[in-house]
């Protein structure tokens, strides 16, 4: 009976390395599942400019892109590409534009409003509880317009705080942002439009 | 007593006797009575108090008002620095003294204030540390008092606690970081008359322990104000029910169910709060209310009409507009109301009866902003993408005109306000 039990543990182990194993194996990357659409003209290296675009979405942790939309238009040798992507997960979409030129992708600018419900409502909850935002509601502002919920790359964060994802809720009807440090559960900048 | 000094004082016992009939619960035309308690009701009259001189040391205190935020189990000190204005040497020794109006009275072991005593020569300051240590069981909670450096007091006789002249007001709220998480701070809506509507109020636990809440409406808020006065709600709490589960567990989101059967009756609006009483001290008694606002909103039936005359055969146009509004679009998510696209219902009659209009044009026009110095800076990577700041939809008729008095019938559909207007001739 001893015996028998050794071999059999020995024989889970077996299957769970080797689940373990192809299950390593069969993970894609992220990039591979995204369902690109080009709508209008497709440039003629658009397996390349996919595959680099690929490389450069950021969805917001928990979003996962069902279709991507991609627009084109060439000036100067430069192919400006506009992306917007759609996910299950989320009322709203992200959108990307790119440059590529000389074979180069460059993100130019984006605007990333494809966020998890309950993280949107979070960091509207944190946003109204901060002092500042609080009194300037307090002061007779209207808040019942719509914030509108942003993620913030990283590469932008640093510059007005630290280089990580931050979320921006903004009430651009009264000029208030504040930019949301989700994993601090805090407001690290406010913007009242008068700076 | 110089003059400067006298005016002072008569201003500031006059502040004082402003604020005093402020709560005074009784008031004649020239006796006033103010109740210090049931058993004590003193009658004073307004020229002896006013003309009355008093005398008191002369200080100067910096700052003269002290706010600071505290977490139960930590201290802080406040540093005041007072200065002798007067002639004379002055004992200062400073306390703690209870002063009206607060939520909480502080304990007077939580403070202790360094020199106990000074004896200060004319033109002579002294500093003063007031060190302050919250136990680790105070209640959360905004405490409040005022440290008197001499005795002098206003001689007002009004209020249970006297008014201390030479003191600083130090007040202090006492917090800890929620436990629980309201992320759902208020529901508002526009709702039709006769439908059904359910939101969600979800509380997220972050502690590490489960938590009690026991939803039920508040008793507050049960009229409103307007420019026109009070009015009444457009519906009663019993529109609503609410659902709940009596314990957030540690680590997971609940949810309260709020179901609102809006009456075929109702107009107007609906406000409300709900108190989730919630069982943790991390959250004060104030805060875990959610408001309810609900805009009742009916589709008419009715059409408006527009009389107007022409002078002229010349063709008429009409054109009707509304700017759509995207109703609290991030709480929809909770809510089954989803708008519908606006739209016009037009007739238009003359003398003859019925005139056919042409809907010539549909327009839906909107403001589009490409970023830049209207948005936060943190936002500027997405300058040159277009955002849709304002949208409106117009439709525009014509018929052909004719001299006479003319009829205009709008029915607008899901619209909420419009414009129009009638141009008589290209």
């Amino acid at each position: 009976m001893v015996h028998i039990s050794k071999m059999s543990i020995a024989i889970l182990i077996m299957i769970f390395l080797s689940a373990g194993i192809f299950s390593l194996t069969d993970s894609t990357p992220s990039s591979s599942v995204n369902e690109f659409q080009w709508i209008g003209t497709t440039p003629a290296d658009f397996d390349k400019i996919e595959e680099d675009i690929a490389q450069q979405l950021s969805p917001y942790p928990g979003i996962e892109y069902d279709n991507i939309t991609l627009s084109a238009s060439e000036e100067s040798n430069k192919i400006h590409i506009h992306a917007t992507a759609s996910s299950p997960d989320s009322r709203y979409a992200d959108r990307y534009d790119f440059t590529y030129h000389d074979d180069e992708l460059i993100l130019a600018g984006y605007i990333l409003e494809a966020i998890p419900e309950s993280v949107r409502s979070e960091a509207i909850v944190l946003a109204i509880e901060n002092e500042e935002i609080a009194s300037a509601m307090d002061s007779g502002m209207q808040i019942k317009g719509d914030p509108s919920v942003k993620q913030i790359l990283p590469k932008t964060s640093e510059k007005f705080y630290t280089g990580k994802t931050l979320i921006s809720v903004t009430w651009l009807d009264i000029s208030i942002s504040a930019l949301v440090d989700m994993d601090t559960s805090t407001v690290v900048q406010v913007w009242t439009g008068l700076e | 007593m110089h003059n400067k000094e006298r005016i002072r004082i008569h201003s500031l016992i006059v502040s004082m006797l402003l604020i005093g009939l402020a709560f005074s619960p009784v008031v004649s035309a020239d006796v006033k009575m103010y109740s210090t308690s049931e058993a004590e009701v003193i009658e004073v009259n307004d020229e002896s108090i006013l003309y009355q001189d008093i005398t008191f040391a002369k200080l100067n205190i910096n700052p003269t008002y002290s706010n600071t935020r505290l977490k139960p189990g930590s201290n802080d000190e406040i540093s005041v620095t007072v200065t002798n204005k007067d002639n004379k040497t002055i004992t200062l020794e400073p306390k703690m003294v209870p002063t009206a109006y607060e939520q909480n009275l502080f304990d007077e072991s939580w403070i202790s204030i360094t020199p106990a005593s000074k004896d200060l020569e004319p033109d002579e300051k002294v500093e003063f540390i007031i060190t302050v240590d919250i136990p680790e069981d105070a209640d959360i909670g905004n405490y409040g008092a005022d440290i008197a450096f001499t005795d002098d007091v206003m001689p007002q006789t009004y209020s249970v606690y006297p008014q201390y002249i030479n003191a600083m007001h130090f007040f202090i709220e006492v917090w800890t970081p929620p436990n629980i998480q309201i992320q759902t701070p208020y529901v508002s809506d526009r709702v039709e008359s006769g439908e059904v509507y359910d939101y969600e109020i979800k509380l997220k636990n972050i502690g590490d322990h489960d938590i009690g809440i026991d939803p039920e409406f508040s008793d507050e808020q049960r009229y409103f104000s307007s420019i026109y006065g009070t009015s009444s709600l457009a519906f009663e709490n019993d529109a609503i029910s609410i659902t709940a589960p009596s314990v957030v567990k540690a680590g997971e989101t609940a949810v309260v169910n709020v179901h609102l059967e809006v009456p075929d009756d109702a107009k107007g609006t609906y406000f409300g709060s709900i108190d989730l009483d919630i069982d943790d001290p991390s959250i004060d008694e104030w805060d875990d209310e959610v408001s309810l606002e609900f805009e009742v909103w009916t589709q008419p039936t009715e059409t408006y009409t527009k009389v107007f005359t022409t002078q002229t055969n010349n063709p008429i146009i009409i054109e009707v507009s509304t700017n759509t509004y995207n109703y609290d679009r991030w709480m929809e998510a909770d809510s089954q109301n989803q708008n519908e696209d606006p739209s016009f219902d037009l007739t238009l009659q003359n003398g003859s009866g019925d005139v056919e209009l042409n809907l010539v044009k549909t327009t839906y026009s909107g403001t589009v902003s490409l970023g830049a110095s209207s948005y936060p800076p943190w936002e500027i990577d997405g300058a040159g993408i277009y955002q849709e700041v304002t949208e409106s939809y117009v439709e525009t008729y014509d018929t052909s005109g004719s001299i006479g008095e003319w009829t205009l019938s709008i029915l607008p559909v899901n619209i909420e306000r419009f414009e129009y207007s009638i141009t008589i001739g290209d």
